[in-house]
């Protein structure tokens, strides 16, 4: 870690780092099962799937999720999911409970917010159940868990925006972040996204046949689907200034961000990636780095087959078809699957790692790797990347959201 | 503001906004079947030659009704700019309950017929930024693009967005369009939480609103937007009351507050937190449709016919229902 004072002071840099997922209840216990190259898959248990071709997915343990007393009836699994994240990022950071948390910006993303309460609703309504119903629908839209995030944090004032831009929204929260800062709107942002597990959302990209039956793995030639996920993730963003002013030290610098709409269809990306490669090249405009600083893509990943062939055309048109194999690639999702909402807040805070600890996630799964790629991709054995100092994070989505993250280490 | 649009259960544009007869109410029917309960709304009518025009449109044949609000009333907004080639232009949309109807059909077909019925041709539609990506791919917007959502302060949330973009030379211009739809499920929901009740005068509704920014040239006078206020959230009545005072007391007393809190939950706490300064004559209640009211809220504040002269500058608070108080203050050209 590097004192604040040592980065320019008008930079954008992170200074806490929080996570939840199906490897663990932080940031250091998912950081080792990811480097084990350890898989978060089993059976689903939340809900029921037995008229499902899919029969898996990444869920978070019960003791991962905030348990205050008397709050598991009250709170949500996302506000259940969101809160641990979001404590354990601004512990690092050094707010936590301190009046920095005053008027605190949020930047958050979710693409179902408390679905599980909404289905409970309509379930309800469907059964003409009397009364009772308030409960769960009042409580069920993204805004309502910000305000238990607020209550559970002693905040009420502060800039909030929740971005619901389908997978991609976890890095449009954390880029919108660092623009609230770079304009001046705000001097530190609480950023991330949550997903919890819904059977709405299992049953949308299970009929979509989008799920994998056999074993999620990105970029292989054999890939037949994603293993859907939960879970949450923050990162404290602040002016170099400020975190200097409070003594912080400094995780990683905020390089540049970057995103662009695919206008092919509403669920399909372009097949020749020319979105994704246009998002990648505004972030590293805005960065100021050539795409052969980047040593390390956290990839999108998802192992679907127009996911992933859109995507490394995307890399051969960024950094060039001849460079790619210089460049290091790995999909998290095959670990902790597709967390949707959380998927870009959760990968930017394992882009963050890799840049902190010298070592990449591996890429766990894939057996036959696509040619294009296959030398890119990064493995158990060879996850050592000490002289790494740029290092992205790119996601695509539903609506044709495509966002590009780039961090720089302070080493 | 460089353009505007709205689609209201008062007809398409923003000068069916400032009606002042009021619209008869339609009924939808309640989920509760063999109930035959019926709730009073006020709808957008679908027929009309302003929507009718996108029933051709490929990305709009299986979308749900918001997505053809949020198209039409970004059409409108884009009328009186002649966009350059090479323009970038952004959009931002702005959602409360989203895709209501899509949700609620897709979700109530495996509660009733079982799981195996899921239909993949629902499901994508169900998504927030759904009516966006539609609306960028006709409009041909392959820039910025953010779904933003919240209660009505949703709308400030996508303001606020647009003018970050603007700031950072991202964007030549933005879109900002704020829609809702009318489901039975969303209706529900407000009987649920008794914002809808017997004798009530609140009436759900549905729509679009949308404006056009960009930067002003040197020193034109365009209508402007001067600040956003930072959201106080709330949680109770007594919350919303102090989120109120806190969000007023952010602006000059001497400025004239346009009254926006229709027939909500928060219209006595609106009337307590604004009465000490000069009020403006409104226009007729157009229903509560969330961002997209806050979004005609605006575009009436900034009309030169709602209101008498007093000024060119006022405040528009915006009364969210479930999450937090806010106001924007515009500035007439």
């Amino acid at each position: 870690m590097t004192p604040a004072h040592s980065v320019d002071a008008n930079a954008v840099v992170i200074t806490g780092l929080g996570a939840v997922c199906a490897l663990g209840g932080s940031v250091e216990e998912i950081w080792k099962g990811l480097i084990a190259g350890q898989n978060g898959a089993g059976p689903v248990t939340v809900f029921g799937v037995s008229a499902c071709r899919c029969q898996q997915a990444a869920e978070v343990k019960p003791e991962w999720l905030a348990a205050k007393p008397g709050s598991a009836q009250r709170l949500s699994r996302a506000s259940r999911l969101m809160l641990p994240a979001a404590r354990e990022a601004l512990s690092q950071a050094g707010v936590l409970g301190t009046p920095a948390l005053d008027g605190i910006a949020l930047s958050v993303s979710t693409t179902a917010g408390a679905m599980e309460w909404g289905e409970e609703f309509l379930r309800g309504l469907v059964a003409c159940r009397p009364g009772g119903l308030l409960g769960p629908i009042a409580r069920q839209q993204p805004q309502q868990q910000l305000l238990d995030l607020q209550d559970d944090l002693g905040f009420r004032a502060g800039i909030t925006t929740i971005i619901g831009n389908a997978c991609a929204s976890g890095a449009n929260a954390v880029g919108h972040a660092a623009d609230l800062l770079l304009t001046g709107q705000a001097e530190i942002v609480l950023s991330g996204g949550y997903e919890a597990l819904s059977e709405l959302l299992f049953l949308g990209f299970d009929c979509l046949q989008a799920t994998s039956v056999t074993t999620c793995r990105p970029f292989d030639r054999t890939r037949d689907g994603l293993m859907l996920g939960e879970g949450a993730a923050f990162l404290v963003l602040e002016t170099a200034a400020h975190a200097a002013r409070r003594g912080a030290p400094v995780l990683a610098r905020f390089a540049g961000y970057g995103h662009a709409t695919d206008l092919n269809h509403l669920t399909q990306p372009s097949p020749d990636g020319h979105v994704l490669a246009s998002a990648l090249r505004m972030a590293a405009r805005r960065a100021g780095v050539d795409p052969a600083a980047i040593g390390y893509v956290n990839a999108h990943g998802t192992a679907t087959p127009l996911n992933d062939t859109a995507e490394v055309a995307a890399y051969a048109a960024f950094f060039g078809s001849g460079s790619l194999d210089r460049v290091r690639v790995s999909s998290t999702k095959a670990a902790i699957g597709h967390t949707l909402g959380a998927a870009g807040a959760l990968e930017a805070v394992f882009t963050v790692q890799a840049l902190r600890r010298g070592r990449l996630p591996p890429q766990i799964a894939t057996r036959d790797p696509m040619p294009e790629i296959a030398s890119s991709l990064v493995t158990v054995a060879d996850c050592a990347a000490p002289d790494l100092r740029y290092a992205a994070s790119v996601n695509l989505g539903f609506g044709g959201s495509n966002a590009a993250l780039i961090f720089a280490s302070c080493l | 503001m460089a353009g505007r649009g709205a689609i209201s259960p008062a007809g398409a544009g923003v000068e069916a906004l400032l009606k002042r007869e009021p619209i008869l109410a339609s009924e939808l029917v309640s989920l509760r079947a063999p109930e035959t309960r019926c709730y009073p709304v006020l709808r957008v009518d679908p027929k009309q030659p302003a929507l009718d025009r996108w029933a051709r449109e490929p990305r709009l044949r299986r979308a749900s009704p918001v997505a053809v609000y949020l198209v039409e009333a970004a059409a409108q907004a884009l009328e009186g700019w002649t966009r350059p080639a090479d323009a970038r232009l952004g959009i931002v949309g702005a959602f409360f309950c989203g895709c209501p109807a899509y949700s609620r059909r897709f979700f109530e077909q495996t509660i009733r017929h079982g799981q195996s019925a899921a239909s993949p041709a629902l499901f994508p539609e169900t998504v927030y930024n759904s009516p966006l990506s539609h609306a960028a791919s006709i409009l041909g917007i392959g820039g910025a693009a953010y779904a933003v959502v919240g209660d009505d302060t949703a709308w400030l949330d996508a303001l606020r967005v647009g003018a970050t973009w603007l700031a950072l030379e991202e964007v030549d211009a933005v879109l900002v369009v704020a829609a809702e739809e009318l489901d039975i499920i969303a209706v529900e929901a407000y009987v649920a939480a008794r914002w809808l009740r017997p004798g009530a005068a609140f009436r759900p509704s549905e729509g679009a609103a949308a404006v056009l920014l960009r930067r002003p040239a040197g020193d034109e006078k365009v209508d402007r937007i001067d600040a956003i206020s930072p959201g106080r959230s709330y949680r109770n009545p007594a919350g919303a009351r102090v989120a109120a005072r806190d969000v007023l007391a952010a602006f000059f007393p001497e400025l004239p507050v346009f009254p926006t809190a229709g027939h909500s939950w928060l219209e006595g706490i609106a009337r307590d937190a604004t009465v000490a300064r000069l009020g403006i004559i409104g226009a007729g209640y157009l229903g509560e449709a969330f961002g997209a009211t806050a979004g005609w809220n605006t575009l009436r504040a900034l009309s030169r016919d709602a209101h008498p002269p007093v000024g060119n500058d006022w405040i528009v608070p915006i009364w969210g229902q479930n999450h937090q108080i806010s106001a924007l203050k515009v500035s007439r050209a």
